[in-house]
């Protein structure tokens, strides 16, 4: 691959090419595009591409470049949504038969942000049925498979996002994350996956304002430019009523030195002190933490100290999913995957007493975590405790290293309970295992600091220098 | 000023219109990642999956 192809330069090196006119947004577009006929027929990343769109967004960013008045740093740039977000004119299926055919009026708080930066919108990424698990496969479009190998998941439920990324479909690709949907797929396509604090990103629409998990943020082949596209997407919107008021502030990477981390106090654990981990994924990302401390951090090998929440993390989970998508359930079971089918039947067998304890739970977990990161700056942990499993439709691989997960214990465990916590975390990539799969290592950093996290992941990666290495792709 | 958020009402202008105009300096400098656009009007709800 030559080093002068477009669709493989990070938006943060293409806004500065079409700020200083030597590349036009519609030559990016073009290339782009022709990598998507490449490799989309293999990937399946995309459950709409909206080509004739994304020609008119770049044309007319060509034209605001040609005239010096660029409205942002993502002005001109491809990127894409993931098919859970509204987006006015655009059909957006949620991954479920129910809305094959919608097509909203309007935009959502995020897909409008991004709608007005200039950003050149290449279309919808695939997502498993309301974002409900792990992989990226649903009853509406193709399975998005893994461009590291097409016979694994590329993870989920911003499947379709992470391998739009992985696969140089747009260097910046928006997704969601309620239980880790966007640092899973991210470290099982070796791409960046941000999950912002808590509110930072409006979830709007929506339907849980108060009580739920969800949070937007980016993928992204850099540090850079996820900080980028989070700095579009962030920002209060009174919609969502815990959006945060506080102001991201300014990505400011520290200039390079011998020890630019220097004191910075680091909590590693390989498998939060309960759960099970592929000796292969620990051994790579405790590869990243050596080059931690090589970086100047404090460093210490310790488990964080909570509870599992995976139990109570279920009860949440699970009666959520009966709430919202129970009733269209009854209506078309043919229309609900085994596996969803499965989550609605344990969610309605809770009881209400039993959420609500499982809410507070979750108060307990937050006052934990925010003990911990008293005595700490970040916590490091692997973001998925094993690398990218077949790809076929249905509960995916249930073990590590031969060994069953426990039935209460999701594979998403080390990532999910920042969901409950609201911190900001991120992954990124680390290393690869011999049989060629990525492996991301996750940095936790306190709520509200999400610049800090961006810029320690940014040094990180500067060191570990693997961004240049890409999948076998045609 | 919007009583929650501090930011002035005219963040929120249609989608395609152009936000603001800045000339950002290079990658790593103030100013390159404050852009935020002023959007988020064109929201509607989404389809209610209850119903």
């Amino acid at each position: 691959m030559s080093d002068t192809e477009l669709w493989a330069r990070p938006a943060t090196e293409l806004a500065e090419l079409i700020r200083e006119k030597s590349v036009s947004p519609v030559e990016i577009l073009d290339s782009v595009l022709d990598r998507l006929d490449a490799v989309e027929p293999t990937v399946h990343a995309f459950i709409t591409v909206t080509d004739d769109l994304a020609r008119a967004e770049a044309a007319a960013a060509a034209e605001r470049a040609r005239r010096g008045e660029l409205i942002g740093p993502m002005d001109g740039i491809p990127y894409s949504i993931k098919d859970l977000e509204n987006t006015a004119g655009i059909r957006t299926t949620l991954g479920s038969m129910f809305f094959t055919d919608n097509v909203p009026d309007t935009d959502s708080v995020v897909a409008g942000r991004l709608r007005s930066s200039g950003g050149v919108l290449l279309g919808k990424t695939n997502t498993p049925h309301f974002g409900y698990k792990d992989m990226a496969d649903n009853l509406v479009a193709e399975t998005t498979v893994n461009p590291w190998d097409p016979t694994r998941t590329v993870g989920g439920s911003s499947g379709g996002a992470a391998a739009a990324v992985a696969a140089g479909l747009g260097p910046l690709a928006q997704g969601s994350d309620g239980a880790g949907s966007i640092r899973i797929p991210a470290a099982l396509c070796g791409v960046v996956g941000f999950k912002p604090s808590f509110g930072r990103i409006p979830v709007h629409p929506g339907r849980e304002y108060w009580s739920h998990r969800t949070h937007n943020g980016p993928l992204t082949r850099t540090v850079a430019d996820a900080a980028l596209m989070t700095a579009v997407m962030a920002g209060d919107d009174d919609r969502d009523a815990l959006s945060l008021t506080s102001e991201l502030g300014e990505f400011l990477p520290p200039p390079p030195s011998a020890h630019p981390l220097a004191g910075r106090k680091v909590r590693w654990s390989p498998d939060l002190g309960y759960g099970l981990v592929s000796a292969e994924v620990a051994r790579v990302v405790a590869g990243a933490v050596q080059g931690l401390a090589e970086l100047g951090c404090e460093v210490e090998e310790k488990v964080p100290g909570w509870e599992d929440p995976s139990s109570f993390h279920r009860v949440i989970y699970t009666s959520q999913i009966a709430a919202g998508i129970g009733p269209l359930a009854d209506r078309h079971p043919e229309w609900i995957e085994d596996t969803l089918m499965q989550l609605i039947s344990v969610g309605r067998s809770f009881s209400a007493v039993e959420l609500k304890t499982a809410e507070i739970q979750r108060g307990a977990l937050y006052n934990a975590a925010r003990s911990l990161f008293e005595e700490i700056d970040f916590l490091v942990t692997p973001a998925m405790p094993l690398v990218a499993w077949p790809a076929e439709p249905g509960p995916g691989l249930r073990e590590i290293d031969g060994t069953p997960l426990p039935p209460h214990m999701g594979r998403s465990y080390a990532v999910n309970p920042f969901n409950l916590t609201g911190q900001p975390a991120i992954t990124v990539p680390c290393g690869w295992t011999e049989a060629g799969l990525p492996v991301g290592v996750q940095i936790v950093g306190r709520r509200n600091s999400d610049i800090d996290v961006l810029e320690f992941a940014h040094v990180l990666e500067q060191h570990l220098a693997l961004t240049d290495r890409w999948p076998a792709l045609p | 000023m919007t009583a929650r958020s501090g930011h002035p009402p005219d963040r929120r202008v249609p989608p395609g219109e152009p936000a603001v105009q800045r000339q950002f300096p290079g990658r790593f400098e103030p100013g390159w990642f404050s852009f935020r656009p002023l959007c988020g009007s064109m929201v509607g709800m989404q389809p209610d999956l209850c119903e």
